[in-house]
């Protein structure tokens, strides 16, 4: 009975429009807008850092202007204006809170828009065992709740905004922070590196399973703003998370930037698994507006035995450039990448995954699905390297691509780099539509044609909706139909 | 701006002097296509590794200038009869070595030194092509052979045509220019050997160029076993129309670094390309190997088995690119790479890539990159094999796939021969 009316649900929802797309009236505290080294000093000054953090961020914007753009990736749009970008955006607060039931309601709607479940009691009340969720929320440049960190100190595990770890754990921050994606790294990561504002910070000590599944929403609000969040999770030996990360959007008729960097550690025996539902807003059917999606994300697998798993599901913003990378230097770590890239439209995805193997028997998974619809272009780009010391080391690598309508276009440019006799690596892509005769028999069962693309589509991407964790991997689904609306017919 | 290359600052200070001497000179069409050529060049210089489509063949031992290096003069391993043979020495057409006589009526095999000298200058058409080493080509041009079939003619058996490296050579580049043309319903096969008889180093620049008519097909083997000094970097672009055939294997066991380029490019429905090679090194030696198949038009296919073998400090490279353009319907493309590395030392790369604008289509590739399988050699020396033995069996057993889509039986011999005498010197 429940899942009939689930999948009346669903179904209901595949017709929904992009449903964030709403704009907040929140009274905003904002930096002037361009970009200089007194705008770097201003987020420094505002988020109260030591001095050791402004010469880092210092360092990368001096870096950042000997910089040229990328332009490699199979994307384009128009020439980014950095100084036409607000680099601090943050909503107002009136001296500091002291529950939950002091911030701006508008604010607390925008959650409940969002389906964020941010007020701890609502939770707390729910049903012994429920499924709980730790959720940080970073709205524009500022976290603005964490939830949980009681239950969370009791183990020991630290999650909380980055500018929070900043002050509470310097040591932390100061040893991790860059020690994955260097400030010199590459354009947008040092651009991150000299402005980012505020992003989540994970510490699960030694032995610790995270007794919960933590959580962090991303949302650009303020118009002209930039997000630069970054993300620093360390895993301590043999500790466990899973961590879920969304992102939305308003609709706009103006590009908004979002350079984000993700940094993970994780030690001997040691386990992350990473998942992303990317929904930001895609700009409209004729390209207009729509979020620059341009992350860095990298895990170091330092110990023997540690593990990442990279999931995601990206369905929202105009152009995505982001390629989830693992470095397997511990012997004996596992790499791997679920991604589901689903563009309409006028959208454009380029987006991958590096696997870098320098371990002995380092192993790692690469499944990959690409759906392109509209007039999008999908590009699945990614490299695969084994080291001279990476001896029995295996990689295993499916691209799929799925292309729906005659204008729309699925590339796939796989680098495999083999320098150890004794690794293996398979690579195999292939590309393909939906045939007339699956959508057909869909069709023939009384299925539209929109729900038989949504229900062949999600079909293709099974492997890697299962990689999710339940909750995300519901409104994934949802998420798959209803970014192909308008695809079919 | 970056400073070009010593050879290439060589290459363009020769340059106002050497096209006085270069065949077509009187020809202001061929004029004007070298100097167009130049100034491409001139803007590039030689690709180095910032250069996606070079990122992993790096000219600097090349770019720096040839040195005195001196190779053992490879010797036959294996041959091969056929009744036509042409022979380029050193870069210019050796009449006193060739055997042209009783090619039946419709074919033409001439030089295309002499075709220029003639007046037969419509022969180079003046497009502006970007890439570097093609250009280079077309400014120092000096000979090569060009081929033009007639309507429905066929010919069994395979011409021949090669290009030795003897010595007493003054100069130490070759740039020949290939021009091949098969008429409608034409059937022909053709063998290009790339050959040394001298140790010196040298740098070939073959470029080919080749249109197939409707329904023409045309089989074309190139063996590339040049000395282990030697660079050589090949261009071969192949036009094929409605229902013509291009099959092309490509063995490569020579040369210091090596790369052979075929771009195929599809203009009619009903047309296949089908691109194989194998490619065997050892000691320091580089090969690479990139294909661009473009397919620009509806329900046509195209196919690619490339097999490699690395021993030593050699490098592999295979690099494949498949693009179908807007509206090119039911198109299938299908492309597999394997390197089999035999040395801990020995690496490859690969970058297989897929660019698809078109929904009905059908496209894949496959790469594989390892070992010699532990189980098999177990399973053969466990039936009593030594371990030497197993290992060529399971390496010919290898390259095998890839050596059996040679269409022509004597040139599958003849290959498969080379690959043996490859194998027994390990």
């Amino acid at each position: 009975m429940a899942i009939a009316q689930e999948t009346v649900e669903q179904v209901a929802s595949v017709s929904e429009k992009y449903k964030y797309g709403f704009v907040s009236d929140i009274e905003a505290d904002t930096a002037p807008i361009g970009l200089s080294e007194d705008i770097v000093r201003f987020i420094s000054a505002k988020k109260e850092e030591p001095e050791w953090l402004l010469e880092w961020r210092l360092k990368a914007y001096r870096h950042w202007l000997t910089m040229e753009e990328p332009e490699w990736a199979s994307v384009h749009y128009p020439k980014i204006d950095f100084q036409d970008i607000y680099y601090y955006s943050a909503p107002k607060v009136k001296d500091k809170l002291k529950s939950l039931d002091e911030v701006d309601p508008e604010l607390l709607e925008v959650y409940k828009k969002l389906g964020i479940p941010l007020r701890e009691q609502e939770v707390l009340a729910g049903v012994e065992g429920a499924y709980n969720v730790a959720v940080d929320a970073v709205f524009d440049s500022v976290s603005v709740a964490t939830t949980f960190k009681a239950r969370l100190e009791e183990d020991g595990v630290i999650f909380c905004p980055i500018s929070e770890a900043v002050r509470d754990h310097p040591e932390l921050v100061k040893k991790y922070m860059g020690s994955v994606v260097p400030y010199t790294d590459n354009y947008y990561a040092t651009l991150n590196s000299a402005v980012f504002t505020d992003g989540s910070f994970c510490y699960i000590p030694k032995g610790v399973r995270c007794p919960m599944e933590l959580s962090t929403y991303f949302r650009i609000n303020a118009a002209q703003t930039g997000q630069f969040e970054r993300t620093l999770i360390i895993a301590e030996e043999g500790s466990y998370v899973s961590y879920l990360e969304g992102c939305t959007a308003p609709m706009r008729d103006e590009n908004q930037l979002h350079a984000a960097v993700v940094e993970l550690i994780i030690d001997k025996d040691a386990e992350i698994k990473y998942s992303t539902v990317q929904n930001w807003y895609p700009g409209d059917e004729n390209g207009i507006g729509g979020i620059f999606n341009f992350v860095t994300k990298r895990a170091a697998c330092r110990g023997e035995n540690s593990k990442v798993s990279w999931t995601q599901v990206e369905t929202g913003s105009a152009i995505t450039w982001k390629y989830p990378s693992c470095i397997l230097q511990g012997d004996n770590s596992v790499g791997e990448f679920y991604s589901i890239a689903i563009t309409n439209n006028m959208q454009q995805a380029d987006t991958g995954t590096k696997m870098i193997h320098l371990g002995k028997n380092t192993s790692s998974t690469i499944i990959s699905k690409g759906i392109s619809a509209g007039r999008a272009q999908n590009t699945y780009r990614g490299l695969v390297r084994m080291g001279r010391k990476a001896e029995n080391a295996r990689n295993h690598t499916v691209c799929d691509s799925l292309l729906i309508g005659d204008k729309c276009g699925a590339h796939t440019v796989p680098y495999i780099e083999n320098q150890s006799r004794t690794a293996k690596i398979e690579h195999e892509a292939t590309t393909s539509k939906v045939s007339e005769e699956q959508l057909f028999y869909c069709q023939q069962r009384g299925l539209t044609e929109e729900e038989s693309m949504a229900l062949i589509v999600n079909g293709f991407c099974k492997e890697v909706l299962q990689k999710l964790p339940m909750e995300f991997a519901v409104e994934a689904q949802k998420l798959v139909g209803i970014s192909l609306e308008g695809s079919v017919g | 701006m970056n400073t070009l290359t010593p050879l290439a600052q060589d290459y363009l200070s020769r340059f106002d002097t050497a096209i006085g001497s270069l065949p077509g000179h009187q020809s202001s069409l061929v004029t004007t296509a070298r100097q167009t050529a130049r100034d491409i060049f001139a803007r590039q210089d030689f690709p180095n590794k910032r250069v996606e489509e070079w990122r992993f063949t790096n000219l600097a031992s090349l770019t720096k200038g040839i040195g005195d290096d001196i190779a053992e003069v490879p010797s036959a391993s294996a041959s091969i009869e056929t009744p036509h043979v042409m022979t380029f020495v050193n870069g210019r057409f050796d009449a006193g070595k060739s055997s042209l006589d009783g090619l039946p009526d419709g074919i033409r095999l001439t030089s295309l030194a002499a075709e220029l000298d003639a007046g037969n200058d419509s022969l180079i058409n003046n497009s502006a092509d970007h890439r570097a080493v093609v250009a280079l080509n077309t400014a120092f041009m000096e000979d090569g052979y060009v081929l033009d079939v007639a309507a429905n003619i066929t010919l069994d058996q395979p011409l021949r045509v090669r290009f030795v490296s003897a010595s007493g050579s003054v100069q130490n580049a070759r740039h020949m220019r290939n021009i091949i043309r098969l008429g409608d319903g034409s059937s022909l096969t053709l063998l290009e050997e790339h050959t040394a008889e001298d140790g010196h180093s040298y740098f070939a620049n073959p470029m080919t160029d080749i249109t197939l008519e409707d329904g023409a097909n045309f089989r074309h083997y190139k063996l590339q076993d040049e000395n282990l000094v030697a660079y050589h970097l090949a261009n071969t672009d192949c036009l094929l129309k409605d229902n013509a055939t291009y099959e092309n294997f490509s063995l490569a066991v020579g040369a210091k670094l090596s790369r052979n380029e075929l771009t195929t490019t599809i203009v009619g429905a009903g047309a296949t390309s089908i691109l194989n090679g194998a490619y065997l090194m050892r000691g320091q030696q580089h090969s690479d190997t990139t294909t661009v198949t473009n397919h620009l038009v509806p329900e046509n296919d195209s196919r690619q088995v490339y097999k490699g073998v690395l021993d030593d400090d050699s490098r592999g490279v295979f690099q494949g690119k498949i693009h179908i353009a807007e509206n090119a319907q039911q198109v299938s493309g299908d492309q597999l790479s394997k390197a089999l590395l035999l040395s801990d030392r020995a690496t490859m790369a690969c970058k297989p890539e897929l660019q698809i604008y078109a929904d009905d289509v059908k496209c894949s590739h496959g790469a594989t990159s390892g070992e010699l399988d532990e189980d098999a050699l177990f399973y053969l020396q466990s039936r009593g094999i030594d371990a030497v033995t197993a290992r060529k069996m399971l390496i010919e057993a290898f390259l095998a796939d890839a050596m059996d889509e040679i269409s022509d039986e004597a040139v599958k011999v003849y290959f498969s021969g080379i690959a043996t005498a490859w194998l027994q010197k390990a």
